[in-house]
């Protein structure tokens, strides 16, 4: 049976695109349909741009029309993060506090897409500043009475139901990687540097990261592969390679770490833990070589020294709207604003030089392994009911929201590449993803794995139902 | 002084009035924060570089 074109990947939609089969003007209606259909029940979009979005997908018609072909984005619908400006638009950041702000310029990031032709759809639905735990009404596809991720809730979730071909969202520690794994789609949390963040509402300059969510592997190394670089003070010179040509079907050669403490604690559930357990033996059946390693060093400082950071950088940005306009935050975002302000100095320092001894640890194991990814469950637990979501702010006794940190946060700390797949499901069909972890600015090595594996598998095609709606 | 006399205390230093809901989740919030920094102090940090450098270079 033919796909429908929302159900399409960003790759399979732009062959159809050059080849005469579709336009970006169907694209984009289709995408519109399906948003129309979905957003009573998953609410992942803030802002809808329709019109604009028309506008923008008769010009790329016209231009490919013309000979000019401006990539592999070119007249494809895409979210993008309300914590992105965009001119003209709203951002508010999934705030009260910046309610009706209107920024003048666009994000580095929204400015390469519209150059690469992406066809911008709306600003997906965030957590308030990426620091709100939890963002009713927004809801995972597969049971929507359960946590959609966050804090890029709005961009996993479009994907997830075919209201985008792609998303942009922004990782600080999870925030691309939880919203894919709950919602059964790919998230990659890109090395620090790789990606302008200009433009961007920050948490932390050196934890924060902007990347793309998709429902496959090839899609976001496409996606990747035009809005990375840039010449602003937020980017790392390094060149950007060509993200498509790691693209292949199997992986001799390839070594893939497997850490069985930190990262298979008593918290990962025995769903979680055999659906990770297949999909490295699908690595392995594809020719990668499975190294089991030693516990990394240090990496249970990832989590505090993350923390003292992150509170102490996001209350800096916060400062003078936390007193002028307080009682606008909702009261998770205000407490760890306040929380930021109480710091030490101290404690801040002595967290950046922890983030050394961590970095050591993680580099140690992918060098005496000689690795090019090291492979994790992304998320301990698959999502949860929201009302059974506890916001504890303590650190006393473990929760889903500390457990999402205890996986995701270590390669925010020390700045790595780590890309989220899906990997199937538990007894209740909620979506299992596994992580891989990379070195600097070694998205290509897990652009390969991740292509290889979806290859021999089709997790990634499956589709919540909906049926509600539908 | 106990605990939530010294959130207030610290709170009003830097200049933030804190609600008096928020003080009881704060300050757990708080000691669970200064629990992290003690996990941190128990290792010698000395030599260790902090992991964010100042980059000279002019771009």
């Amino acid at each position: 049976m033919m796909a429908e074109l929302h159900e399409l990947s960003i790759a399979e939609a732009g062959a159809l695109l050059r080849a005469g089969e579709t336009s970006s003007v169907e694209l984009t209606e289709a995408t519109l349909k399906r948003l129309e259909q979905t957003e009573p029940l998953v609410h992942a979009y803030t802002n809808v741009l329709a019109e604009r979005a028309l506008e923008q997908a008769a010009a790329a018609d016209a231009e490919l029309a013309a000979g000019t072909d401006l990539g592999p984005l070119h007249g494809i619908p895409i979210g993008v993060k309300d914590l992105l400006h965009t001119a003209g638009t709203p951002t508010e950041g999934g705030s009260r506090v910046l309610e009706g702000f209107v920024p003048e310029r666009d994000a580095e990031v929204v400015t390469r897409l519209a150059a690469a032709g992406a066809v911008l759809v709306g600003k997906t639905v965030t957590h308030e500043f990426a620091y709100g735990q939890n963002v009713p009404p927004t809801r995972n596809p597969w049971d929507t009475s359960c946590y959609p991720g966050g804090s890029s809730a709005g961009s996993g979730v479009a994907v997830a139901v075919g209201s985008a071909f792609g998303a942009i969202g922004t990782d600080t520690g999870g925030s691309i990687r939880a919203p894919a794994a709950v919602n059964g789609v790919v998230g990659l949390k890109t090395t620090a540097g790789r990606v302008s963040r200009r433009g961007v509402m920050p948490m932390s300059p050196s934890l924060d990261t902007v990347g793309p969510l998709t429902r496959t592997v090839e899609d976001t190394a496409l996606m990747l592969g035009a809005i990375a670089g840039g010449d602003d003070d937020t980017v790392l010179d390094e060149p950007v390679p060509d993200y498509a040509a790691s693209l292949t079907s199997d992986l001799a050669g390839v070594r893939v770490g497997v850490e069985r403490g930190y990262f298979f604690y008593e918290t990962v559930s025995p769903a979680v833990r055999a659906a990770v357990d297949a999909a490295i033996g699908e690595l392995d059946a594809l020719g990668a070589e499975i190294v089991e390693v030693d516990a990394i060093e240090h990496i249970e400082l990832a989590a505090p020294a993350g923390m003292a950071v992150l509170v102490g950088d996001t209350s800096e940005w916060h400062q003078r709207l936390l007193r002028e306009r307080r009682d606008l935050y909702v009261r998770e975002t205000r407490v760890m604003l306040e929380l930021g302000e109480l710091v030490l100095a101290t404690s801040y320092a002595k967290a950046q030089r922890a983030r050394r001894l961590v970095q050591r640890g993680m580099r140690a194991v992918f060098e005496s392994g000689r690795l090019d990814a090291l492979a994790a469950p992304t998320l301990p637990i698959t999502t949860k009911p929201v009302d059974q979501l506890s916001v504890d702010l303590t650190g006393e006794g473990e929760t889903a929201l500390s457990a999402f940190l205890h996986h995701c946060f270590v390669a925010n700390v020390i700045g790595i590449p780590s890309l989220s797949v899906p990997v199937g499901f538990d007894e209740s069909r909620l979506p299992v993803g596994m992580q891989l972890f990379g070195r600097p600015f070694g998205e290509p090595a897990l652009f390969r794995i991740g292509h290889a594996y979806q290859g021999a598998t089709q997790w990634h095609e499956q589709r919540p139902e909906l049926a509600a709606v539908v | 002084m106990d605990t939530a006399e010294i959130i207030r205390a610290i709170a009003a230093y830097a200049g933030i009035a804190v609600l008096d809901e928020d003080v009881p989740i704060l300050a757990a919030a708080h000691a669970n924060e200064r629990a992290g920094e003690r996990a941190i102090a128990a290792h010698d940090l000395g030599e260790v570089e902090p992991i964010v450098t100042f980059d000279p270079r002019w771009r």
